[in-house]
């Protein structure tokens, strides 16, 4: 068997997980974003999203910050950098093993 | 997402996020519509400065406006954009902040802005220079549009953009009326663009 898919096994099923795959690529993609538009761009439910938000920031890929725009209360996300790195990481193996 | 496709997800996943990002920015239609306001004011200058007898005090208002209001505006648009969204419909789009660009893509940019002045200059060069700068307008923004909204209403309004930009050379009106029409047109056209998409948000949101 190739070494390039040997390292599929060694991938983080943290980052792999669909659900958390979608959150972790769109935090990419911007600087920081907030529940709200998670939970469109997704098209996750509300409790769904929460409890991968939780897993993600628990393992340190995220980071969660609850804040106010006026009297609107937003939760914004953003990758740490060990969450780039670990994403940068894990599309490397992806797309060699492809 | 099967396990195979998240795969495919996370080979391709900058792109597939970007596009989500872009589709974001333009879900609520803010962004055309002030857009279209942006074309209408420039459209309406250039029809001032066209039609006005050349030298009159209106005349000299006109082309101070387009030398003030126009760079004025195109930095006040997104930031526009961002506040009216945060203010009325950040509960209905949600919220997300764009990364900063990046010095390499700056200076891709800057390359772009230069390429298109030298195009211009060139073209202002060929007979006759109005009807080539028009078809080259024309065609440029019509591009632009579809090139970067990646929606079917952008490649439609896009390619009427395009289209009409040809039409307009064609006909025998006088540049800056040429460019009052073209750029009216676009206004319009994005100005009922972003009214239809904002009201069905609307619509679709408070339902």
């Amino acid at each position: 068997m190739s070494v390039k898919i040997k390292r599929l096994a060694e991938i983080d099923r943290t980052i792999h997980e669909p659900s958390r795959l979608m959150v972790i690529a769109l935090l990419a993609a911007v600087a920081k974003a907030d529940f709200q538009y998670l939970h469109q761009a997704t098209g996750l439910t509300k409790g769904n999203l929460s409890v991968h938000l939780s897993k993600l920031e628990e393992a340190g890929v995220i980071e969660v910050e609850k804040t106010f725009r006026g009297k609107y209360p937003l939760t914004i996300c953003c990758l740490t950098d060990k969450g780039r790195q670990m994403f940068d990481e894990y599309r490397k193996v992806i797309k060699a093993a492809l | 997402l099967s396990n195979l496709s998240a795969f495919r997800y996370a080979a391709n996943a900058n792109k597939i996020a970007k596009r989500q990002i872009q589709w974001a920015h333009n879900q609520d239609g803010l962004p055309e519509l002030t857009m279209g306001l942006f074309f209408l004011i420039v459209s309406s200058l250039c029809y001032a400065q066209g039609s006005l007898p050349e030298g009159s005090v209106p005349f000299n208002a006109a082309a101070v406006a387009s030398a003030v209001v126009v760079p004025l505006l195109c930095y006040a648009i997104r930031p526009a954009v961002q506040w009216l969204r945060t203010r009325y419909l950040l509960d209905r789009v949600g919220y997300f902040e764009p990364k900063r660009t990046s010095g390499s893509e700056r200076r891709a940019g800057a390359a772009v802005a230069l390429i298109v002045l030298v195009v211009l200059l060139l073209l202002s060069q060929l007979p006759p220079p109005g009807a080539w700068l028009l078809v080259f307008t024309g065609l440029a923004s019509g591009a632009l549009a579809a090139g970067c909204g990646h929606q079917p209403r952008f490649i439609v309004s896009g390619s009427i953009v395009a289209v009409s930009g040809v039409v307009i050379a064609m006909s025998e009106v006088s540049l800056s009326i040429g460019f009052a029409i073209l750029f009216g047109l676009t206004g319009v056209l994005s100005l009922v663009s972003g009214a239809v998409v904002l009201s069905r948000l609307l619509r679709h949101r408070t339902t």
